[in-house]
Parts: C-alpha cells; sequence; structure tokens
C-alpha cells in the first residue's frame, strides 16, 4: 500500500487518502481517481468499498484520493453559505486540482454511490478534465419495460405472496405491529450535511449525459436492488436515454440480489473487480480536451 | 487535527492525533478505541466531535483504525482479535511519541472498550480506562453479529459457533473469519485481569445489571472502577439503506468531564 494522509481546501480543511499506484509499469496519461463520499458514510466508502477500490486501482496503476466532503468524516465543515451540491462541486473541482498538483495528473474518473454520483454527474457536467464516470445507483427513470418487470415479478413470484401471507399472520397473532415505529431521534445529533436526494428531470440528466458522450467521457453504471423502485433490469439505463448515442462508452452492469450499500461480500468483490477491469479500458489521453479555465494549484502542499 | 499513518512501514495504521488547546494543556494522552464493523461506521463522526471536544480540554488525543479496518492496512479477512490488541498497544506507544506525554487515558467503544480492556489492563502508563457500552461476552457479541446479518429474530445463537460454521462469513458487509469469532468466542469482559488502581469507568447509554455488576467484579481486584449511566438513545449496531451517524453528545461530554475530573484539572 502506498497511501498518504493528505489535507487541502480552501474553504474547508478537507481530509483524504491519497493512494499511488503499485503497479511496476504507470502509464502517465491514466486518469487519476476522484472518489466520492456516499451519503453521509465517510471516504472509506460503505462496508470499506472505497478502500478496496483505491488499493485495486494502484495495483492497476492508477493513482486515487478517497476524500471527505466538508462538514463529513475528518473534515472541516464550510463556514460560507453554500448548498451541499454547490459545496461539492466546488470540493470536487479543488479535489481534481490537488492530484493534478500533487501528482500532475490531466484527466480524472469519478466514482460514487447514490449521493456520491450525483455529485459526480454535477462536477462532470462542468469540468473538461473529467474522462470517466463510475456510479453505483444513480439517478434513474422508469420505462414501460419498468413496469412490465415489476409487476411481472410480483405476480409471478411465490415469495412475494409467501411473504405477504407471513405478514398479515404475524400481525393477526399480533407478533408485529402494522407500522413499524419511528425511531427517536431526539437525542441523536446528525452534524451533518443536509442533501434530500432529488432526481433531475429525465431530458435534464439526458442532457449532461449526450455532453458526455460528445466529451468522449467513459461509464461505469451499477445499479443494485436497494434502486428497485425506479430500476429493474440491465437494459434500462440505455432505454431510459434513447435521445443519448451511449455507443460503447456505456457499460451498464445490474446486481438483483444487492441492496443499496452492497453488503455482501461477493457483490463487493464483484464491483471492485468490474471497476479494476472497467479502469484499464479508459482511453489514455495525452492533453486536455479543452482549455477550460480551471483553479490554478491546489490550496495545500503534501504534508 | 493531524492525519498520519504510523506503525510498521509494511502495514502502516492510519490515525489522527488532535493536539491540545493551547490555553489549556494538559501532560494528558487520550486514546480512542473505535468499535467494529457498521458500528464503526456509525461511530465514525461522533469520535471525530469527541476527539475535538477532549482537545479543547486540554488533552492530547489520538484515535486510530484497525489493522484491516478503516483506512488502516490490510484487508478485514486478514485481521485478527490478536493483532487488534496489539494496535492498540502501538496506537499508545504512537500517542506518546507524537504528544510527547507519559501518562495516558483510553476509551473503546462496544468492542473497542472490550479489547481496549485486553490492550492496557495491566500497562503502567494508562492512569484511566473509559468502558463505553463495552462488549461482556464475545460470545454473545458473535451471535447477535450473526443474528443481525440473517435478520432472523429467533436465530438461534449457536449458529453463530465457529466450530460449527467455518467460513469467512460476512456479517452486514464485514468479513467476520473463524479465527475472530474463536477469539471472540472466548473473550469474557470479566474475566480480563485489570491493574490494582487502575481508574476504571463503565458508562452504558442503557441500564444495565451486568454492565453495573462489573464495578464489583472489577473491584475485588483492586481496581478503582465506577459505573455511569447517560441515557441515550441509538443502536450502534443498526444499518439502514444509506448509512447513517450517531453522535450522542451527553455521553461524550459526560466523558470528558469524569477525565478532566480525574487528570486534576
Amino acid at each position: 500500500v502506498k497511501e498518504q494522509a493528505i489535507q487541502f481546501g480552501k474553504s474547508a480543511m478537507l481530509s483524504g487518502i491519497l493512494a499511488d499506484p503499485t503497479a511496476e509499469e504507470v502509464d502517465d496519461g491514466r486518469p487519476a481517481f476522484i472518489l466520492l463520499n456516499s451519503g453521509i458514510l465517510h471516504r472509506v466508502g460503505s462496508c470499506r468499498l472505497h478502500v478496496r477500490l483505491a488499493r485495486a486501482l494502484s495495483r492497476q496503476g492508477f493513482t486515487s484520493l478517497r476524500f471527505d466532503f466538508s462538514g463529513m468524516g475528518d473534515s472541516e465543515t464550510r463556514r460560507d453559505n453554500l448548498s451541499f451540491e454547490d459545496a461539492c462541486r466546488s470540493e470536487v473541482r479543488e479535489a481534481m486540482d490537488f492530484v493534478a498538483s500533487a501528482r500532475g495528473a490531466r484527466h480524472f474518473v469519478l466514482l460514487g454511490l447514490c449521493s456520491g454520483a450525483d455529485m459526480a454527474h454535477l462536477a462532470a457536467a462542468e469540468d473538461d478534465r473529467v474522462a470517466g464516470l463510475m456510479f453505483i445507483d444513480p439517478w434513474a427513470y422508469r420505462t414501460r419495460r419498468y413496469w412490465f418487470t415489476h409487476y411481472a415479478q410480483r405476480v409471478f413470484k411465490a415469495d412475494v405472496w409467501k411473504n405477504w401471507a407471513r405478514i398479515r399472520v404475524r400481525r393477526m397473532l399480533g407478533e408485529i405491529s402494522a407500522r413499524r415505529p419511528a425511531q427517536s431521534t431526539e437525542s441523536v445529533t446528525y452534524d451533518v450535511p443536509k442533501y434530500v436526494r432529488e432526481f433531475p428531470s429525465r431530458e435534464t440528466v439526458a442532457r449532461d449525459l449526450a455532453g458526455f458522450m460528445r466529451r468522449d467521457i467513459r461509464m461505469l453504471v451499477v445499479f443494485t436492488a436497494g434502486m428497485v423502485d425506479h430500476y429493474n433490469h440491465a437494459s434500462q439505463y440505455r432505454r431510459s436515454f434513447p435521445e443519448v448515442d451511449f455507443s460503447d462508452r456505456l457499460q451498464v452492469e445490474f446486481l438483483p440480489t444487492s441492496d443499496h450499500i452492497i453488503t455482501n461480500l461477493a457483490h463487493q468483490e464483484f464491483v471492485v473487480r468490474r471497476v479494476a477491469e472497467w479502469a484499464a479500458t479508459v482511453p489514455v489521453r495525452t492533453s486536455p480536451r479543452s482549455t477550460t479555465p480551471q483553479d490554478t494549484a491546489a490550496t495545500a502542499a503534501l504534508r | 487535527m493531524n492525519p498520519l499513518y504510523f506503525g510498521t512501514s509494511e502495514e502502516p495504521l492510519f490515525g489522527v492525533y488532535h493536539p491540545p488547546h493551547a490555553e489549556i494543556g494538559r501532560e494528558v494522552g487520550v486514546l480512542l478505541c473505535y468499535p467494529m464493523g457498521q458500528e464503526y461506521m456509525r461511530a465514525h463522526r461522533a469520535f471525530r466531535q469527541f476527539a475535538l471536544l477532549l482537545s479543547r480540554a486540554g488533552f492530547h488525543v489520538m484515535r486510530f483504525d484497525y489493522f484491516g479496518t478503516g483506512d488502516s492496512a490490510g484487508d478485514g479477512s486478514e485481521a485478527t482479535v490478536e493483532r487488534w490488541v496489539e494496535d492498540i498497544a502501538c496506537a499508545i506507544d504512537e500517542l506518546k511519541d507524537s504528544a510527547g506525554v507519559e501518562r495516558v487515558a483510553v476509551v473503546g467503544l462496544r468492542l473497542g472498550g472490550t479489547l481496549a480492556a485486553v490492550a492496557c489492563g495491566n500497562r503502567d502508563d494508562v492512569d484511566q480506562l473509559v468502558l463505553w457500552d463495552p462488549i461482556l461476552s464475545g460470545k454473545q457479541y458473535v451471535a447477535e453479529l450473526m443474528r443481525e446479518h440473517a435478520g432472523e429474530v429467533f436465530a438461534e445463537p449457536t449458529a453463530a459457533d465457529p466450530e460449527k460454521e467455518t467460513a469467512t462469513v460476512g456479517v452486514m458487509g464485514f468479513p467476520i473469519t473463524r479465527r475472530i469469532r474463536r477469539a471472540l468466542w472466548g473473550l469474557e469482559l470479566a474475566g480480563v485481569s485489570l491493574r490494582g488502581g487502575l481508574q476504571t469507568l463503565i458508562v452504558v447509554s442503557a441500564e444495565s445489571e451486568r454492565h453495573r455488576s462489573l464495578v464489583e467484579t472489577f473491584g475485588n481486584s483492586g481496581v478503582d472502577a465506577s459505573f455511569l449511566c447517560v441515557a441515550s438513545e441509538g443502536n450502534w449496531n443498526e444499518v439502514d439503506d444509506f448509512g447513517s451517524a450517531l453522535i450522542p453528545q451527553a455521553i461524550i461530554r459526560a466523558i470528558v468531564n469524569y477525565l478532566s475530573e480525574k487528570t486534576g484539572q
């Protein structure tokens, strides 16, 4: 492991771990990975997924930075009044600036689960240094086939009926109440930024995705059953954006038996392996695709 | 706040050192020992806030990730209970070196408390030990984790028996090996040897006769033990779909007060 604890940032001191490649042959043009918080989980990721991803990427010859957004994990809280989304966009940019300054990276892959995917999407839309996106459970939109699959699965699944019957019998016997009692949070302080996940319109997301494809951004998208209210079959992502020409730039995986935070060890293993395989297919770029002005160097040097 | 790696270069441990508030400055270090698995995820931000409060009270504070957890080296499947106990000892030495202090207090939450008792119960440089909702029985803890994992309210605890289930099992997203389960199976907090005179606080978030009885058990060995219940909401082991944090401020403040009183300032 070649990892270094770092701090950087302009409006708040952000903490992260910079992981250098351990592979013998490293191509300078390879993108660096930026791993973003999932919800309020700190930078190690859900069930430590980001640590395992970072180390798998190191073995593949990639640099990565996993860091905490302001107010999460080990990072300070911002003192300005930026919204959660605006703060995250700014901090992703600062993270890229930092890795560019510290390691000379010119291109980046942004990776995130749930809100991490949302922030990766927003940041990619405004920064031409992004060459790849790896989303787990991003914004998704139902299609006709979604509804067909949804009802077909329920009608023909014996478990659904068994479960329905079991719950009702247990309710009749008084073993479980009809509704789970709300947990008191009176004495619990959630001292973390507020983020309510709202899906933008499908058209807005389609417009961004079309832009990503024009910029030749490569995408790997993984869906779990945690998104079953929005997503239930592998091809839904492409189908829900028929106006976007993804061509071979998009790869999608669907894990119908995985929960949202990927607690199953075999699913974790699959995601780590799949990301490492996919990373090797993100094209090496020799120069920035455009000259979009960026903030110059990172504000902090390596400790 | 200084994040750092320490220990061996082959298998470094991640830690964060919080220097004391300059105006108060005590010559005492406090080591914070996290719980494990999902409990670690839920406790992470609370430990940061806890460390900040302690540093404002003048303590040198260190919190760290055990081998195979958090940002430290290793995979969870390579970790052992013995290694975690060694890590606590290593972190105490690192805290003393970083802070330039000779005297240390150790605070551990849940399994972190029980491991802290094993690791430093007989060290003569540790003056205070705070066991926060500590695990009393490793056997019951393993059974509890397995029940949570299975999602079966009435699952038999014996299903967790390491002699019956030999494979590494994933418990709420984290691998628990047979070796870890075996080591925990035989771990009883009441049986841990603590040196006479060690100031030990057992602090719980819900009244528990079994925890309260530790005062007498440890007291019989000459330990200066006390008990405190600070009623607080929250289940450390709860897992929801999105992950969540628990920051029980009252209990944190109570521990800061205890350590401030015991260290004489």
